[in-house]
C-alpha cells in the first residue's frame, strides 16, 4: 500500500516537470533560453490557487493558470524577439518579477485550504490513482513529438531555432514562430504550475514553487531537446524528488535537507553526461542558435 | 518593355561607410539586366535591400508602379521577389526536399506536393537527389538546388548574385541557360557580377556601381569594355594592367622556411581534406596555390597556421617542428596568418581597433606583471601605413567595412613584429580594388626584404602575377607544381577548367 | 501590406549625458509601475514611496543601506566578471551562501588567528570556496559544455540545501531556532563609528577587479571570450583554462560577499541568511553596463532599495517579495533603455496612391 502511494507521488511530480519541460523543450528548440519560467510558473501556480479557492471550479482554475501563463510570458518575448535583449537577464528580470509578484500577492492565501470541490476525477488502475493529466502530460509529449517532427510548424521551429540567419532568408516568419512557441510554452507551464498547487501541494505557501521552473530548462537540454525522452527525463528527476520524502519515512539515517538536493545534483550530473556525449559532437539538428539575439542587420553584439 | 521594379534615391549607411549613396535603378520585364561593380561598389548592399535582408535609410522602391515596402525576406518573396544567393541559403541538418517545400512554405510531408516537386524539377533537366541531406552535398549541388529553389517560386523578378563565382563550367552554363528561360517567359531578371566578360554574354541593360554611386546604365551593345571598365574602377585602365608587378629576379635557391611533409588534416564534419600534402616554401619566395573551391586550401592553412588539428604528417617551421604546437607558438617563430574568414576567425568583432591590433601580439604589449600598455604612437603609425584613418583606435571592429577590417588584419600580422613566413587564406577575396593592391604591394614588399609568402587564391591572374611558384591543388591533393617562369598557361588554364 | 511599417534601425552613438538621463527615467518609470501593484494589496502608494526614500537615504538608514550594498556590490562585480567574457554564472548566491559556510568551518577550527590576519583570511577563505564552488560548474562548462547558466542555477539550490541541512543538523547550536553557532570573536569586522569596516575591504576588491578586467593581459584574454572558439583559436589562447580563471574569479566576488556578510552583520548562519544578494548583483551589473568604475554607484540604488524594504515590512506590513517584483521591474526597464539606446524606431506611413510609371 505504502509503495502505491509512493508510486503516485512521483506520477503527480513527474507530470509537472513534464508539461514545464515540455514547454521549456518548445521554446528551446525556437532558440529561446527562457529562463523567466520560473517566474510565471510561481505566477500560474498563484492564480490557479487563487481562482480556485474563490470559484470552487478546478477547469477555471487550470484555464485562469495557463492564461496567466501564456501572458506573462509575453514579457520576456516582446524583450528578446522584438526589442533583440540578452536572454539570459530578461529571463532573470521576467523570473524576479513573476517571482515578487506571486509571493506578495499571495501571501493572503498561506493558510487558505482549497475548497472540497476542488479535486480530480480518478481512474484507479491496479490500486493507482490516474487522474486525465497524468494521462495528458503524456499525450502532449506526443503531440509535440508530431508537431516537432511531422508538420511545417514544427520544421519552422527547428530551423528558426538551429540557423535563424538561414530561416530568415527562407521567408520563415520568425517572430511569429517564436511567438507560437512561447505561447505554447506558456499554456504548458501554466497547466503544470496548476497541477502543482492543486494536486501535487494541495495548499499555498511562500516559496512553495521555487526551483521548478528553472529545472525544466535543464531537463529539456539533457532530454536533447526532443519530447519523447523528455518523458524519461521528468520519470528520473521526479523518483529522485520523491527520494527525499520516501527514504526519512523508511528510517534510513539521512538527512531530508541534503536529499532536497538530489534532483539538482542529479540534474548536473545527467546534463553533463549528455552534454559531453551528444553535444559536444556538432551534432546537426540541435538548437545550435540557442539564447543567441537574433538581429538581420547586425553583424555582432557586445555582451549578448 | 514594362517596368518592373525601380529604386529611387537609396540611400544605406553603414556606421563608417555609405554603402549606397542615392542610387537610382530600373529593371524591366522581359530583360536580364547587369549590376556590375569591384568588389565593395555598394552591389550585394542594393540586393540585400530589394531582397528585404536590409532596410533603407532612405529612397522609394516601386513594384509595377506601386510604392512598396519590403522588409523583411518574407515581404520581398511574397511581392514575387526571388533571389538566388552566391552562397546558398539551406539548413544543413535537413534533406533537399524538406529545405525546398520549406522555402516554399509548404509542410515536406504533403505527397501531393513532393510529387509535384519531382516533376518540376525533372522539367528542368537538371539532377538533384532530393533524399540527401544538405551537409552531404558539394558545392555545385548546393548552387543547382539553389537555382531550383528559385525556379519553383513563381516569381516576377529574379536577382542572381553572384551565382558563377563559386560552380564549375557545365553549372555555369546551366545558370546561364536558365536565366534565358526566365527572360523569355517575360520575367525581369537582374544579374549581380564583377566580371565584365558576363555582362556582354548575357545581359541587355547594364548599370555600373562605384563606391556607392550609379555611374551609368546602358544598353549592353551600345558600350564597350573599356567604357565598363573605367565607369568600373574610376580611371582608364585594362585587365592586364591591374596587376602589372614588379618582379625581382630571383637568385639562387636559399633555406626551406616552411616543409610540410605528408600531411593529412580533416575538416570540421570529419572528412578528410588535405591527403598526403608535401611541400616547400624557401626563403624569399612566394608560393600560389590555386584549384577548384573547396579542394582543402583553407584546411591545408589552417592546419600550418596551427588552428587546425593534424591527423598524420609533419609541419616544420624555420626548422623548428611545430606539427603540435598553437598558433601562438608559431605566431612567436614569426609566422603571421592572414584567414579568409575574416568576421569569424580573423577579427574580435565587438572589440576595438586597437584591441584588434595588439590581440595576436600580447606577449609585446604587456609588461612582466601582466598590465597591458597600449603604445598609441605605434598602433596609429601602423594604421596609416595600411591606409587607415588614426582616429578608429577605438572603433568595434564590427562598425568597420570588411575591406577595413581586412586592413586592421594585415596591420596585426604584418607590421606587429618581424615576420618571417606570411599564410594568407584567399587574402584578396571579395575585396575592393585598393585594398586588394594594398595586399599586393604588400607582399611584394615583403617577399623583397626576404619574407616568404604562402598564399591561395582563386583568380589565376593573381596567381600568375605574384607568385614565384605555383601549385595546383585538387580534391587535397597536390597536382601540378612549378615555377613560375616555366609555367605553361594555357595548361594551366585547362586543368582549372 | 498594411500601410504602417514600423522599422528598427541602430543609432550612432549616444553620449553619456544622455545615457545617464535615460537610466535616470527608466528607474523612475519602474517605480511608477509599481504604484498600482502597492495599491492592490491594499496600501497608499504614497507611503510607499515615502518609505521607499526615508527608509534607505535617512541619516539613520545610511548604516542599513551601506550593510546591503556590500554584498550587492560585489555579486555585481562577479557577475561583470563572467558577463564580460560571455560567461553566464548567474548562480552568485550559492557562491555567496559556501563563501560563508566555509569561512565558519575553517574559523571554527582556528578560532584564534589575530585580527589583521583574520580579516584577511575572511576575504580569502571565503573566496576560494565561492571560486571553487563556481569552478564546478566552468569545469563542466570547459570540459563537457554543459550550460553554465543552467548549472549555476541548479549549484544555487544545491548550497541552499546544505545550510539547511547544517542550520537543522550537526551545526544547530540552539533547541529553539535553527541557528548555527556564531563566528569566532576575531573573525568578526568591526564597526569604523557607524559604519563597518567591510568597506574597506569593498573598495580594495573594486579596485583589484577594475585592475585586472581593464588593464592586464588577462582582461583582455576575458573580452576575447566572448568572441567565440575561432577567435581564440586563432590567437592560440588555452579555451578551457580560460574558462575556469573567469569562472573562478566570478565565484571568488560572490564568496567573498558571503563571508564578509557572516563577519559584519549575519555573525552565524540560519536558513534566512540567503538574502537573494545575487540576483541583485545582476540587476546592478546591467544598470552599470558591466563598468567596474560604476558598479558601487548602480549597487547602491540596490542597496537601498534592500534596506527601504526591511522599513516598509516593519512599518507597512508589505511583504518583502514587493521588493522582488520591483526589482525585476527595474531590471526590464533597464534592459528597455538598452534598447533605446542603440537602437531608433520609426514609423513610416506609407501613401497608398499608386504611381504611373513612366514607361
Amino acid at each position: 500500500m505504502r509503495f502505491l502511494i509512493i508510486v503516485n507521488g512521483i506520477l503527480e511530480r513527474a507530470t509537472v516537470y513534464l508539461l514545464a519541460t515540455e514547454g521549456s523543450l518548445i521554446v528551446q528548440r525556437a532558440g529561446l533560453l527562457n529562463l523567466g519560467i520560473e517566474g510565471f510558473f510561481a505566477i500560474a501556480a498563484l492564480v490557479a490557487y487563487a481562482v480556485a479557492v474563490y470559484s470552487g471550479n478546478i477547469v477555471l482554475a487550470f484555464i485562469a493558470a495557463a492564461v496567466s501563463a501564456l501572458a506573462f510570458n509575453m514579457i520576456f518575448t516582446v524583450l528578446t524577439v522584438h526589442l533583440r535583449l540578452n536572454h539570459i537577464v530578461s529571463g532573470l528580470a521576467v523570473s524576479m518579477l513573476g517571482l515578487g509578484l506571486s509571493y506578495s500577492l499571495g501571501v493572503s492565501l498561506v493558510g487558505i485550504p482549497l475548497p472540497s470541490s476542488i479535486s480530480m476525477p480518478i481512474v484507479n488502475v491496479l490500486g493507482l490513482e490516474l487522474d486525465p493529466m497524468i494521462l495528458m502530460s503524456i499525450i502532449v509529449a506526443v503531440l509535440l513529438w508530431y508537431l516537432l517532427y511531422r508538420t511545417k510548424l514544427g520544421y519552422q521551429i527547428r530551423i528558426v531555432g538551429e540557423n535563424p540567419h538561414v530561416a530568415d532568408r527562407l521567408g520563415v516568419p520568425i517572430d511569429k514562430v517564436r511567438y507560437i512557441a512561447t505561447a505554447i510554452e506558456g499554456v504548458l507551464v501554466g497547466l503544470g504550475a496548476a497541477y502543482y498547487s492543486l494536486v501535487v501541494i494541495p495548499e499555498w505557501s511562500t516559496g512553495v514553487t521555487l526551483g521548478k521552473g528553472w529545472l525544466a530548462i535543464a531537463l529539456a537540454m539533457f532530454s536533447l531537446w526532443h519530447p519523447i525522452y523528455a518523458i524519461g527525463g521528468s520519470y528520473l528527476i521526479a523518483c529522485s524528488d520523491s527520494l527525499a520524502r520516501v527514504l526519512p519515512l523508511l528510517g534510513v539515517p539521512v538527512s531530508p535537507y541534503l536529499l532536497y538536493a538530489l534532483p539538482y545534483v542529479l540534474t548536473i550530473a545527467a546534463l553533463s553526461i549528455v552534454s559531453y556525449v551528444e553535444i559536444k559532437k556538432k551534432r546537426l539538428g540541435i538548437p545550435t542558435a540557442l539564447a543567441k539575439v537574433y538581429s538581420r542587420e547586425e553583424r555582432a553584439r557586445k555582451y549578448t | 518593355m514594362k517596368t518592373a521594379l525601380e529604386l529611387r534615391g537609396i540611400v544605406k549607411k553603414f556606421p563608417h561607410t555609405v554603402a549606397l549613396d542615392n542610387v537610382d535603378f530600373d529593371l524591366r520585364y522581359g530583360e536580364i539586366h547587369a549590376l556590375l561593380g569591384e568588389n565593395g561598389a555598394g552591389k550585394t548592399t542594393l540586393v540585400n535591400i530589394i531582397s528585404g535582408v536590409y532596410s533603407a535609410d532612405s529612397g522609394e522602391i516601386y513594384l509595377d508602379g506601386k510604392r512598396i515596402v519590403i522588409s523583411s525576406p518574407r515581404d520581398a518573396q511574397k511581392l514575387g521577389i526571388v533571389s538566388v544567393s552566391q552562397h546558398p541559403i539551406l539548413v544543413d541538418s535537413l534533406t533537399v526536399l524538406e529545405n525546398l517545400a520549406l522555402a516554399l512554405d509548404m509542410s515536406p510531408r504533403d505527397r501531393k506536393f513532393v510529387n509535384e516537386l519531382r516533376k518540376v524539377i525533372e522539367g528542368f533537366g537538371i539532377r538533384i537527389d532530393l533524399g540527401k541531406r544538405v551537409w552531404q552535398l558539394s558545392a555545385s549541388e548546393k548552387a543547382r538546388v539553389e537555382i531550383v529553389k528559385a525556379l519553383l517560386r513563381d516569381g516576377k523578378v529574379y536577382i542572381f548574385d553572384e551565382p558563377t563565382s563559386l560552380v564549375g563550367l557545365k553549372d555555369r552554363l546551366t545558370i546561364l541557360r536558365v536565366m534565358r528561360q526566365l527572360k523569355d517567359s517575360g520575367k525581369a531578371v537582374l544579374f549581380i557580377t564583377h566580371r565584365v566578360d558576363e555582362v556582354f554574354e548575357i545581359a541587355d541593360r547594364v548599370t555600373v556601381l562605384r563606391k556607392g554611386k550609379k555611374i551609368l546604365t546602358k544598353n549592353v551593345n551600345e558600350v564597350s569594355k573599356s567604357e565598363l571598365l573605367e565607369a568600373m574602377f574610376g580611371k582608364s585602365l585594362t585587365d592586364t594592367d591591374v596587376r602589372s608587378m614588379s618582379r625581382k629576379e630571383r637568385s639562387s635557391r636559399r633555406g626551406e622556411i616552411l616543409i610540410v611533409d605528408d600531411l593529412y588534416v580533416k575538416d570540421d564534419t570529419g572528412r578528410l581534406k588535405v591527403k598526403n600534402i608535401s611541400l616547400k616554401v624557401y626563403e624569399g619566395e612566394i608560393l600560389g596555390i590555386i584549384g577548384p573551391a573547396d579542394s582543402g586550401q583553407r584546411e591545408l592553412m589552417e592546419a600550418i597556421a596551427r588552428l587546425r588539428d593534424v591527423e598524420r604528417g609533419r609541419i616544420v617551421i624555420a626548422g623548428k617542428e611545430v606539427t603540435r604546437l598553437k598558433s601562438s607558438d608559431v605566431r612567436r617563430l614569426g609566422v603571421a596568418y592572414i584567414p579568409d574568414d575574416r568576421l569569424s576567425t580573423g577579427s574580435a568583432l565587438t572589440l576595438s581597433v586597437k584591441e584588434n591590433l595588439i590581440m595576436r601580439d600580447l606577449d609585446l604589449y604587456s609588461t612582466r606583471l601582466g598590465f597591458y600598455k597600449y603604445d598609441n604612437d605605434r598602433l596609429r603609425s601602423m594604421l596609416l601605413k595600411v591606409g587607415l584613418p588614426e582616429d578608429i583606435l577605438d572603433v568595434p571592429c564590427a562598425d568597420l567595412s570588411g575591406g577595413m577590417i581586412q586592413r586592421v588584419i594585415l596591420a596585426r600580422e604584418l607590421l606587429n613584429r618581424d615576420v618571417r613566413l606570411v599564410l594568407a587564406s584567399y587574402p584578396t577575396q571579395g575585396l575592393d580594388h585598393e585594398t586588394t593592391k594594398l595586399v599586393h604591394d604588400m607582399f611584394i614588399l615583403l617577399r623583397d626584404k626576404g619574407c616568404s609568402i604562402l598564399f591561395t587564391s582563386e583568380d589565376l591572374d593573381e596567381i600568375l602575377a605574384l607568385s614565384d611558384r605555383i601549385i595546383v591543388m585538387t580534391d587535397g591533393k597536390v597536382v601540378y607544381e612549378s615555377d613560375r617562369r616555366d609555367v605553361d598557361v594555357n595548361e594551366l588554364r585547362e586543368m582549372l577548367a | 501590406m498594411s500601410p504602417v511599417k514600423i522599422v528598427v534601425k541602430r543609432r550612432e552613438k549616444l553620449s553619456r549625458k544622455v545615457k545617464a538621463l535615460y537610466t535616470a527615467v527608466a528607474i523612475l518609470v519602474s517605480f511608477l509601475i509599481a504604484a498600482p501593484i502597492v495599491a492592490a494589496l491594499g496600501i497608499n502608494p504614497i507611503l510607499f514611496y515615502k518609505y521607499l526614500i526615508v527608509g534607505s537615504f535617512a541619516p539613520y538608514s545610511i548604516p542599513l543601506t551601506i550593510i546591503n550594498l556590500i554584498p550587492v556590490a560585489l555579486c555585481c562585480i562577479s557577475a561583470i566578471v563572467s558577463f564580460r567574457a560571455g560567461l553566464w554564472n548567474i548562480g552568485q548566491d550559492g557562491q555567496y551562501i559556501m563563501g560563508a559556510v566555509f569561512l565558519l568551518w575553517i574559523a571554527s577550527l582556528i578560532p584564534n588567528v589575530p585580527p589583521p590576519l583574520s580579516y584577511v583570511l575572511v576575504v580569502i577563505l571565503g573566496g576560494i570556496a565561492g571560486g571553487a564552488w563556481c569552478l564546478i560548474c566552468g569545469v563542466l562548462r570547459a570540459y563537457t559544455e554543459a550550460n553554465e547558466a543552467v548549472t549555476t542555477l541548479m549549484m544555487l539550490y544545491i548550497a541552499s540545501s546544505i545550510l539547511n541541512y547544517l542550520c537543522y543538523g550537526p551545526w544547530r547550536s540552539s533547541i529553539g531556532f535553527p541557528e548555527t553557532f556564531p563566528l569566532p570573536q576575531n573573525y568578526q569586522l568591526p564597526n569604523i563609528g557607524p559604519i563597518t569596516s567591510a568597506i574597506i575591504a569593498l573598495a580594495v576588491l573594486t579596485f583589484l577587479a577594475w585592475l585586472i578586467l581593464d588593464r592586464t593581459r588577462l582582461g583582455l584574454e576575458m573580452s576575447i571570450l566572448a568572441e567565440g572558439t575561432r577567435v581564440i583559436d586563432y590567437i592560440g589562447l588555452r579555451y578551457r583554462r580560460l574558462i575556469c580563471i573567469v569562472m573562478f574569479l566570478s565565484g571568488f566576488y560572490a564568496g567573498a560577499a558571503g563571508s564578509l556578510y557572516l563577519s559584519y552583520a549575519a555573525k552565524f548562519l540560519e536558513p534566512g541568511f540567503i538574502a537573494y544578494y545575487g540576483f541583485s548583483g545582476i540587476i546592478a551589473a546591467w544598470l552599470c553596463e558591466l563598468k567596474v568604475e560604476y558598479s558601487i554607484l548602480a549597487s547602491l540604488l540596490l542597496a537601498a532599495l534592500y534596506s527601504s524594504s526591511y522599513t516598509m515590512q516593519a512599518t507597512l506590513n508589505i511583504p518583502s517579495y514587493m521588493i522582488d517584483a520591483l526589482e525585476g521591474l527595474l531590471l526590464i526597464c533597464i534592459l528597455l533603455v538598452h534598447f533605446f539606446t542603440r537602437y531608433r524606431v520609426e514609423i513610416r506611413f506609407i501613401s497608398s496612391s499608386s504611381k504611373s510609371s513612366r514607361k
